[in-house]
């Protein structure tokens, strides 16, 4: 820069005449480059400030080695790696790491520290740094060029010695920012063990493995997503579960083609890919004693890196009714609840239908006392009854959505003033009639009595659906509602397997262990899983 | 498919509109002995069913059309199966217009008739293309909830009724008059065409034969508990005045210990709605599917979409319901008089195949 | 790609098809509710009197009780005949009409002798009336009935249901809903019974049974005659039955019968018709009014006294058919048609019944004397 400014004056110098003149443009026009100069430099430096980062560092290193200078090549400023230079014994040593990534206390005190405590004659080389320096387990030695930047980006540290080209060493110094095990938050049951699964893998299977220690648990492990590379594990029982479900599952895992995986939701949105099947045939799992259980039943179990959420495939409509403390609890109140549970999902569907089909159709099916009674229940409303079951209908399903983006410190409050609001302020106001207010608010109880409320969600939308079935046509479109739900539900299959089963196809010994639910009580696995060792006691 | 689902499809496509009429037609042709008529044609579709059903097990994995044509040529075959479709078609899309007729008229007065036809139609079309495993597993459970309200419905019904009023049981000289009330109730039994159109395969089915006799006869005694339940309610005099003779005896009890669900109707109504649903979407099965196999080409969803939009339009046509109700008795009649024929000869024809084979 | 576009078709058609009319859609306080009805002929016209519920939102009731209270309006009809009277009631009410909670239907004397078959057929073809509603015949008009202020009940109709279903509960009287008149009706050869009310002493009371021949009466039977028919036709007849003391003659024993057997054995011998009804009876003995002692010989002698007085009520009963009536509204006819098909077929039933023989045995035992003991003694008195 300075040179083209000397350049440019002894342009303006030579062929002047008025110099008085023209030596006065020069002082101002220097003045002016003066303060483009400063400015400039003010820009750079900022700028080189702001890039002093590890990266260009690693750039300034002057070094003929292969695996330094691929790095060098490869390396994008902003990529963030470090580089710890050292000179031990003759030799020029580096460690390239990335800080965010690395166990930094564990980098220096059993890495970097032995290292510069060598004082041995023998000169420094890879064999002597793997096997009698480094305080660590994991290390290996690795010769592919092309995979020190992936080593270094899952936060391993890569060791090289300036002056050999063939071979480096690879450290695991991996950190993982992690919560310690938890209980559940969304598998809740009142006797069962506490510790769900957290967003670490590793800390995942160790959970499975410490309950199964079965040789024949298989962890098939691959990596989906493209950028962000993401471990997923397939745990299952190798001869338990049917190797035509397992395969299926893994297949369709592999096909998984996409830039990014971050929860176990995604990978379930892969997994299940018909859009016009309403139910969930994927169980969403936290708790690892239930995981264990589904492994054991012969079920696959998807964990994917960074979710607390396991996946367990296949799952027909029947299980999600099921809470994992029934199978060891009191038995006969394990079939009251199950009973209480299928109750319960039918009146969250249909409660509010049937009251139309009731007030606004077929009043001629209830006695004259109840007939009298809804009646005087509505004589002060102003909308019709479809009218005011939808908006009541609205209204709790705001509530609910809002329930969960409430922050838990206000949550009780907003429930207060919805319960009054809505409850209390309507019907004294004559806008809603008790009857109603009655029925959304049990049907909305109902659905969460449901162990695994990922059934619930389509009952949801199709409560709405029904809806609008019997304001048109009373009873019959009521039960031909009704009946396309059912339709869609039969005809669902689970990765190969009917998804009413065992109702339909109908088996008896699977329905009464199902009914029963009685870990002592059912001898043989689920027929309909086909597991290739069945008995189970 | 399994035997379970075989027998419950035959249930679902058997029980249901006929049972609405049947106590008015035994009352009528056989008084109190109307139980008599029931097992009478009982027997009558046993040895149909069989016969059919022995046809497709003799001709493993096949169909009507499939082994028709085996047996005698292709243009029979085609003949004989156009037989089938028409006699479904016909049976399915008077049902559809019945029943409408009969909701119109008793829970729902002002709702035009194609409203009703269509959402029958419609949800028929969407059972239709999933498939026969679809319908069969639908088949298993509506069955058992069907067979579940019936039976409750009416045995609470009878605790309602006379019991003078179901005798005299059986008169030994009325034999001849049951034997017309079993011939009345053949559109109660017509339906068991369905297997023309399911393969069966040999080694899952072998005992089909006796899954589908115990599934008549559980038709038979639904049917018996219907007609002896509203004959104690109402009296054989009372109810031959009546079309839905088993939806006014229904409407005839009131038990007021059962508090809300003192009146019947409304539990009635829905598995009766059920079962003909379960009527209606099966015969539409069985007609696209042998239409499919005359059509190989054109796509099972046309198909359907097809043979629906013309019942549709075969539904708009003006006929009153004693008009539709006769036609329907007479096609199932007829039905019965062509195809069980037909389907003899064809198993004498594979008799006869199967001794020429041996003696080769 | 036709598929989809099928599927489209569908999804859009089902909804355009259907929402253009929720044909049916009727909201339940917007109808008028129909406790009762009640039909009479006054001056040559039909007068068509009723009572409606009129539905009071709750607040409007002030808080004396709490939740909204149901009322009931009268109305008035005229006409030449049921279908003007009915036109005219329509012609002046707000809503259309709700006939499914209708509790009671009743008939005045006038309009039950010309003959009730055509409300009664109205109401069995008329799809939201309840078949298993009561039908009842006032010896009053019936407005005068409805314009009654009823206290013990929310309306006339109500008490009047309520009062008959509570008797028939406890096995006093009988309850004939309109389907079993319809049904009866229609073997042909058998009357009907109905329950008769009226005013006495400002109030509804329940003064008998109407006996109805082909849907049309021909008579009454008082309250006191009527337990002979419930013995007949209750399901469990459960009368109190009260016998002067043995030697006591102030005393008065008060038995509870309830019934454990009853069969109507019919024969038709050259040419006669015989009936033998057979029943047997349990009895409690209530109480007494004086204590008297008993013991196996005097009870036994109590049985005897019971019976007697069971078979004179129900002998009582079957002369008045045969001769006063000359109508079977007991309904042995039933009984005769399942025993004897081939027989009934041919005779003239009426004909028959008119002189059928009649042999009524009677059965009772007294094993309860209701824990009391009337031969208890102490040290006192003996």
């Amino acid at each position: 820069m300075n040179n083209d400014k000397k350049k440019s004056k002894s342009d303006l110098c030579s062929p002047s005449e008025n110099i008085e003149e023209k030596l006065r443009d020069l002082r101002s026009m220097l003045t002016h480059a003066r303060e483009i100069e400063k400015s400039t430099q003010t820009l750079v430096h900022s700028l080189q400030e702001r890039s002093i980062n590890y990266g260009s560092y690693l750039q300034q290193i002057k070094t003929e080695n292969k695996f330094i200078k691929n790095i060098q090549q490869l390396e994008n400023p902003n990529m963030g790696i470090s580089v710890k230079r050292m000179s031990v014994a003759r030799k020029q040593l580096f460690v390239l790491y990335i800080q965010e990534l690395t166990n930094r206390e564990m980098l220096s005190q059993f890495l970097i520290g032995p290292i510069l405590k060598y004082d041995q004659a023998a000169p420094l080389d890879i064999d002597i740094l793997h096997n009698s320096i480094i305080n660590l387990d994991d290390v290996t030695v690795d010769s592919a060029k092309e995979k020190t930047l992936d080593y270094i980006l899952k936060g391993y540290s890569v060791i090289i010695v300036d002056d050999n080209e063939e071979e480096y060493l690879v450290a695991n110094t991996i950190k993982i920012e992690k919560r310690t095990t938890q209980s559940p938050e969304i598998e809740q049951t009142l006797w069962g063990s506490r510790d769900a699964f957290t967003e670490n893998i590793n800390s995942n299977l160790s959970l499975i493995r410490y309950r199964i220690k079965d040789p024949s648990l298989i962890i098939y492990k691959c990596l989906i997503g493209e950028r962000t590379k993401t471990n997923v594990a397939v745990v299952y029982i190798d001869d338990i579960a049917n190797q035509e479900y397992v395969n299926k599952v893994i297949k369709k895992i592999n096909s998984i083609n996409t830039d990014g995986i971050l929860e176990t939701g995604m990978v379930q949105k892969f997994l299940l890919n018909n859009t016009f099947d309403l139910f969930p045939q994927t169980g969403l799992i936290e708790k690892s004693a239930t995981a264990c259980q589904c492994i054991l039943e012969g079920k696959i179990c998807i964990l994917v890196e960074g979710s607390n959420l396991s996946l367990i495939a296949p799952k027909t409509f029947f299980e999600f009714f099921v809470s994992s403390d029934d199978n060891y609890g009191y038995m006969y109140l394990g079939i009251l609840a199950k009973l209480l549970r299928f109750i319960s999902a039918f009146c969250y569907l249909s409660l509010s239908s049937l009251y139309i089909a009731i007030v606004a159709f077929h009043f001629d099916i209830l006695p004259p006392q109840y007939a009298l009674a809804m009646a005087v229940s509505r004589a002060t409303v102003p909308f019709n009854a479809f009218t005011e079951v939808l908006i009541m209908e609205i209204a709790t399903e705001i509530l609910r959505e809002s329930s969960i983006r409430i922050p838990k410190n206000i949550g009780p409050t907003i429930g207060i003033v919805g319960a009054i609001v809505i409850g209390q302020a309507a019907v004294s106001a004559g806008l809603i009639s008790p009857l109603v207010i009655i029925i959304t608010s049990l049907s909305t109880m109902c659905s969460f009595v449901i162990p695994d409320n990922l059934v619930i969600n389509p009952f949801r939308i199709m409560k709405f659906m029904l809806l609008v079935f019997t304001g048109i046509l009373g009873l019959f479109g009521f039960t031909m509602g009704l009946n396309i739900i059912f339709i869609n539900l039969v005809s669902q299959s689970s990765f190969g397997i009917p998804y009413f089963s065992p109702l339909a196809p109908f088996n008896f010994s699977d329905l009464k262990n199902f009914i029963l639910g009685d870990l002592t009580l059912a001898k043989k696995r689920p027929g309909f899983l086909k597991t290739p060792d069945n008995t189970r006691l | 498919m399994s035997n379970r689902q075989l027998a419950f499809i035959l249930f679902g496509i058997m029980f249901g509109y006929g049972s609405i009429g049947l106590p008015k037609a035994l009352a009528e042709n056989a008084a109190t002995g109307g139980w008599v008529s029931i097992l009478i044609a009982t027997l009558l579709a046993l040895i149909s069913t069989t016969i059919l059903v022995y046809l497709g097990m003799t001709h493993q994995n096949k169909t009507f059309y499939d082994y028709s044509k085996e047996l005698s040529e292709k243009y029979t075959a085609t003949i004989l199966t156009l037989l089938y479709i028409v006699f479904m078609f016909i049976m399915f899309t008077l049902i559809n217009k019945l029943s409408s007729d009969v909701f119109k008229q008793t829970i729902l007065r002002n709702t035009p008739n194609w409203a009703l036809i269509t959402v029958f139609l419609i949800t028929a079309y969407y059972a239709v293309i999933k498939g026969i495993d679809t319908i069969a597993r639908l088949c298993e459970v509506y069955g058992l909830i069907i067979i579940l309200f019936g039976v409750v419905i009416h045995f609470i019904a009878f605790t309602q009724g006379d019991l003078i009023r179901m005798q005299p049981f059986f008169v030994a000289e009325d034999l001849a008059n049951y034997f017309d009330g079993a011939i009345k109730a053949k559109l109660a039994f017509s339906g068991m065409a369905i297997f023309s159109a399911i393969p069966f395969i040999k080694k899952q089915n072998h005992t089909i034969y006796i899954y589908s006799a115990m599934m008549l006869l559980l038709i038979a005694m639904l049917y018996i508990i219907q007609f002896e339940s509203s004959i104690a309610v109402m009296g054989i005099d009372s109810i031959v005045f009546y079309r839905d003779a088993l939806f006014t005896a229904i409407r005839r009890v009131d038990v007021p210990s059962l508090q809300f669900l003192r009146r019947l109707d409304a539990i009635f109504i829905i598995s009766f709605i059920i079962s003909i649903f379960l009527n209606i979407t099966l015969f539409v099965y069985g007609t696209v599917f042998h239409l499919s196999k005359l059509l190989p080409k054109v796509s099972f969803r046309l198909l359907a979409f097809a043979v629906l939009s013309l019942s549709f339009l075969v539904c708009q046509l003006p006929m009153s319901f004693d008009e539709g109700a006769n036609l329907l008795e007479t096609a199932s009649l007829a039905g019965g008089l062509i195809l069980n024929p037909v389907n003899l000869i064809l198993l004498l024809l594979s008799k006869v195949k199967k001794s020429d084979k041996k003696v080769c | 790609m036709t598929k989809k576009y099928v599927s489209l078709l569908l999804v859009i058609m089902l909804p355009t098809l259907l929402l253009t009319g929720c044909w049916d859609y009727h909201d339940i306080n917007m109808t008028n509710i129909s406790i009762s009805t009640g039909v009479d002929i006054v001056n040559g016209q039909i007068e068509y009197t009723g009572e409606v519920a009129k539905i009071a939102p709750a607040q409007a009731k002030g808080n004396e009780n709490g939740g909204g209270g149901i009322g009931v309006y009268n109305f008035y009809a005229y006409g030449k005949d049921l279908e003007q009277a009915r036109a005219a009631f329509d012609a002046g009410v707000p809503y259309p009409h709700f006939l499914g909670a209708a509790r009671a239907v009743i008939f005045s004397t006038s309009y039950a002798k010309q003959s009730i078959a055509p409300y009664l057929h109205r109401i069995a073809q008329i799809n939201d009336y309840r078949k298993t509603i009561l039908p009842v015949i006032s010896r009053d008009h019936p407005a005068e009935l409805f314009k009654l202020k009823v206290e013990s009940d929310i309306s006339v109709a109500f008490l009047i249901e309520d009062m008959m279903s509570s008797l028939t509960k406890q096995g006093k009287a009988i309850y004939p809903t309109v389907g079993h008149l319809l049904s009866d009706d229609d073997i042909k050869t058998i009357g009907e019974l109905i329950p008769y009310v009226g005013i006495e002493e400002g109030s509804i009371k329940y003064l008998g049974l109407a006996v109805l021949k082909n849907l049309k009466m021909v008579g009454t039977i008082n309250l006191k005659d009527t337990s002979g028919v419930v013995y007949l036709l209750a399901k469990k007849p459960s009368i109190t039955e009260n016998l002067p003391g043995i030697e006591n003659k102030n005393n008065t024993f008060s038995l509870l019968t309830s019934l454990k057997k009853r069969t109507f054995n019919t024969d038709y011998v050259d040419g006669k018709l015989i009936i033998n009804i057979d029943m047997n009876f349990d009895a409690t003995l209530n109480y007494q009014y004086y204590t008297e002692s008993t013991d196996e010989k005097k009870l036994k002698v109590l049985e005897d006294l019971v019976a007697q007085s069971i078979q004179g009520k129900i002998i009582k009963i079957i002369a008045m058919s045969q001769k006063e009536f000359d109508c079977d509204f007991i309904g042995f006819a039933k009984y005769f048609r399942a025993q004897h098909p081939l027989i009934y077929r041919k005779i003239n039933w009426e004909e028959s019944y008119r002189n059928a023989d009649f042999f009524v045995n009677i059965q009772v035992n007294i094993h309860n004397l209701n824990l009391a003991d009337p031969n208890a003694r102490t040290l006192y008195f003996k």
